[in-house]
C-alpha cells in the first residue's frame, strides 16, 4: 500500500498540464519500473478514465489502485496523486495573495490570462476536431455551447440532457 | 462559515460526479459555482487556471484546491488551508466511488449499450462544455463585451499572436508553461 501511495505521489508530482500528460508517466512507472500492469491494461484504463466523469488522472489512478488493492488501493492511489499538487497550490495561493497588491504582478497576470485564453482556444480546437466527426456530433457541440453561453443553462443539466439524448438516439437508431 | 463549507463540499462533489470531459470540463463547473455564489470573479478564476496549468498535478485538481483555498481565505489562513483540502477531497471522492463500481463490472460497463450510447452524445457535449469554459476565459482576459462592442486591443493582438504560434507545427512540442511565461513577460513590459 505504501509503495502504491509513493508511486502515485511521484506521478502526481511530476505531471504537468492535466490528464493527457499522465499517460507516458503511467506507462514508465507502472509497466516498465513496477511491472504492475501491461501497457495494454494501462491504455485500456486510460481510455475508460475518459469515459467516466471527473478528472482523468484521478480516474486512471483509481483504476490501477483498485487492481492492486481493491477499494483501499483505489483510495490510496488517488490520494497519492493529489498530495504534492495540494501542497504546492496551497503554498502558491498563500504567496500570491500577498503579491497581488503590486501593480507589476497585476500586469504580469493580465498577460498570463491572455496566454491562458490562447491555450484554451487551441485545446478546444483539438478537442472539437476529435469529438466532432459527423454532422450530428457537430450539432451537439454547437448546441451545447449555445445552451451554456447564450441560454445560461447549468452544466449539470447539459450533461444530463446530453446523456439522455445519446441513449434515446441510440435506441432510435437500432429500432 | 459552516454554510460556505457545506456548499463547498456539495458543489465540488457535484463537479466530480458530473464533469464529463476531464479537468477542462471541471473549469466550466467552477465558473458556474463562483458565479452562483459570487465567490470569485472571472479574472480571479483565470489567474487560478494559469497557476493550475503551470504547477504539477492534474489541472482539475489544482484549480479545485485553489478555489477552495480562496473561498475560505476570508476566515484566515488555517481555514483557507482547510478549504483547499475540503474542495480537493470532495472533488475526488465521488470519482473514486464511480471508478470502483465501474472496475467491478468492467466488461459490463465497456459493452453496455446504455453507456456507449450516452457517451456518443456526451463526448461532443463535453467539447461544447470546454468551449464554453474557454469562451468565458477569453471574454474576461480580453475585456471583451458586446452591446456596446468593446475589446482591449493590445490583449486581442497578443491573443491572436499566441494562438497562431501555438498552432505552428514546429512549436507543437513547446511546453504550454513557456507560453504562459511569455504572456506574463509581455504583460509586464506593456503594463497590460
Amino acid at each position: 500500500m505504501l509503495e502504491l501511495y509513493v508511486t502515485f505521489m511521484k506521478i502526481g508530482a511530476v505531471m504537468f498540464g492535466g490528464g493527457y500528460s499522465m499517460l507516458p508517466l503511467l506507462i514508465r512507472e507502472l509497466v516498465d519500473n513496477k511491472k504492475w500492469c501491461t501497457e495494454e491494461e494501462v491504455l485500456d484504463y486510460f481510455s475508460l478514465a475518459q469515459c467516466t466523469p471527473g478528472v482523468i488522472a484521478i480516474n486512471s489512478a483509481t483504476f490501477v489502485g483498485y487492481k492492486r488493492g481493491k477499494v483501499l488501493g483505489g483510495i490510496v492511489a488517488s490520494l497519492g496523486v493529489v498530495t504534492v499538487p495540494l501542497l504546492v497550490i496551497i503554498i502558491i495561493a498563500a504567496v500570491l495573495q500577498n503579491l497581488m497588491g503590486y501593480p507589476l504582478v497585476q500586469h504580469i497576470f493580465a498577460g498570463v490570462r491572455v496566454a491562458v485564453a490562447a491555450l484554451m482556444t487551441v485545446t478546444i480546437v483539438r478537442l472539437i476536431k476529435k469529438a466532432a466527426k459527423d454532422w450530428i456530433s457537430w450539432a451537439i457541440v454547437i448546441v451545447a455551447f449555445l445552451l451554456l453561453t447564450v441560454v445560461g443553462l447549468d452544466s449539470v443539466w447539459l450533461v444530463l440532457i446530453a446523456a439522455a439524448f445519446g441513449i434515446l438516439a441510440g435506441r432510435w437508431k437500432r429500432a | 462559515m459552516i454554510k460556505t463549507i457545506l456548499l463547498l463540499i456539495f458543489e465540488f462533489m457535484k463537479t466530480g460526479l458530473m464533469a464529463v470531459g476531464g479537468g477542462m470540463a471541471c473549469i466550466r463547473f467552477l465558473q458556474d459555482m463562483i458565479a452562483r455564489y459570487g465567490w470569485l470573479t472571472g479574472e480571479e478564476l483565470a489567474n487560478i487556471i494559469a497557476v493550475a496549468e503551470s504547477t504539477p498535478g492534474p489541472i482539475g485538481v489544482n484549480a479545485a484546491t485553489y478555489v477552495g483555498y480562496s473561498v475560505l481565505s476570508q476566515y484566515g489562513t488555517i481555514w483557507a488551508l482547510l478549504g483547499g483540502v475540503i474542495a480537493t477531497l470532495s472533488l475526488i471522492s465521488p470519482q473514486i466511488a464511480v471508478i470502483v463500481l465501474v472496475a467491478r463490472g468492467l466488461e459490463k460497463y465497456r459493452s453496455s449499450k446504455l453507456v456507449n450510447d450516452a457517451f456518443g452524445a456526451l463526448r461532443p457535449a463535453a467539447a461544447g462544455l470546454v468551449a464554453a469554459a474557454g469562451w468565458s476565459v477569453i471574454r474576461s482576459s480580453l475585456s471583451l463585451s458586446f452591446a456596446p462592442l468593446h475589446v482591449d486591443p493590445v490583449s486581442l493582438v497578443l491573443y491572436g499572436v499566441l494562438v497562431a504560434l501555438m498552432l505552428l507545427p514546429k512549436l507543437k512540442k513547446v511546453h504550454p508553461v513557456l507560453f504562459l511565461a511569455a504572456g506574463g513577460l509581455i504583460g509586464a513590459l506593456l503594463s497590460l
